[in-house]
């Protein structure tokens, strides 16, 4: 299909500890776009933390990534977060104990496939916590130039998810 | 030409994708832009990107759950980070705000260029969330970068979407978008 959008495929989950969204990366494409706009949690607050994939199917955990956001908060002042060579690319979303609002949230990746190329990520996006609006506003890198296939989102309690993403090329 | 194709560079009118163009409104001095038909239905992704040179007075962005008649003005929860050309960075944030978004004041007729992403505004068992990032122009801080989240604590299909002008007018164009979930 020609055009500057492309959808390569959705994915969703429900009462999964964590979702790979594998084969999404390809020659095809430099710039990703990805929309999640469900992440509900039964049993706590969570986060949903992304880790990329690499060519030979495994999640990357080791730390390799650095990343820094901003929490837009409608309620309080507004936290920042960084780290260096930490094992994940930050929060993508957030969601209060069982609740059903859901989130929105859009990011980028790029240069993901390209194996002499780090792979960055930007994220914006916009979630309920229990005491208003809470977005974030992040960057992130992973350090090694390799080949990468695919990402994960996991939650940063360790409990099960329901999750709906999408994945598109961007042109 | 809808100007999210020349933001992407697309010339021509060409085959968009994913990315669907569900509306360009190009208006001179008028008081809000109202998107009226957004095709909740079919997109849970929107992309509102807005090129308006001449803002008078302020700009804001509502949302309608009665397909334009009226918008919600009120009960919306919101949080902007901004930072201006004279070093000016700072934060605007409410709990009980009259606008989901807002890209701030503006007097004599100021630029105002950014883009929003609407989510789950068609979908009745969820919130309805935004975000942006925009460049605008304001009579005391100058040029200054925005982005910001919103959000309407609601559980209900909102099926209209409102750039407001407050007391001034509005001139420019507005190019609402949907993003294709297949």
């Amino acid at each position: 299909m020609a055009g500057s959008l492309e959808f390569i495929k959705s994915t969703s989950g429900t009462n999964v500890a964590s979702i790979d969204v594998t084969d999404c990366f390809s020659d095809k494409y430099d710039v990703y776009k990805i929309t999640l706009t469900k992440w509900h949690n039964p049993s706590g607050d969570s986060n949903a933390l992304l880790r990329l994939i690499d060519s030979g199917g495994s999640v990357i955990s080791d730390n390799e990534y650095d990343n820094a956001q901003l929490a837009l908060r409608s309620y309080n002042t507004y936290p920042q977060d960084q780290a260096t060579n930490t094992s994940n690319m930050g929060t993508m979303a957030y969601t209060p104990l069982n609740q059903t609002y859901n989130v929105g949230a859009v990011i980028y990746i790029f240069n993901p496939y390209d194996n002499s190329s780090f792979t960055f990520l930007k994220v914006q996006n916009a979630n309920r916590h229990s005491s208003g609006l809470l977005a974030f506003k992040g960057i992130a890198v992973h350090k090694v130039a390799e080949q990468i296939t695919g990402f994960n989102l996991y939650s940063s309690q360790s409990a099960t998810q329901d999750v709906e993403a999408k994945v598109y090329g961007v042109k | 030409m809808p100007i999210g194709q020349a933001k992407f560079g697309l010339l021509g009118g060409v085959d968009l994708g994913s990315l669907e163009l569900i509306q360009t409104q190009d208006v001179s001095a008028v008081s809000d832009i109202d998107f009226t038909s957004i095709e909740e239905g079919v997109y849970n992704v929107h992309f509102l990107v807005f090129a308006l040179p001449n803002v008078t007075s302020v700009l804001n962005l509502r949302i309608s759950n009665n397909g334009g008649t009226s918008f919600i003005s009120s009960g919306y929860q919101r949080a902007l980070q901004y930072g201006s050309v004279a070093g000016s960075f700072g934060e605007d944030k409410s709990t009980s705000a009259t606008s989901m978004l807002t890209f701030g004041s503006s007097s004599s007729g100021r630029e105002k260029n950014g883009y929003v992403y609407l989510y789950n505004l068609g979908d009745s068992s969820k919130y309805s969330f935004a975000t942006e990032h925009s460049m605008n122009n304001h009579s005391s801080l100058g040029y200054y970068f925005g982005f910001a989240g919103g959000l309407l604590p609601t559980t209900e299909a909102h099926n209209g979407i409102q750039l407001e002008g407050g007391t001034g007018t509005l001139t420019g164009v507005a190019s609402l978008y949907g993003i294709k979930e297949s």
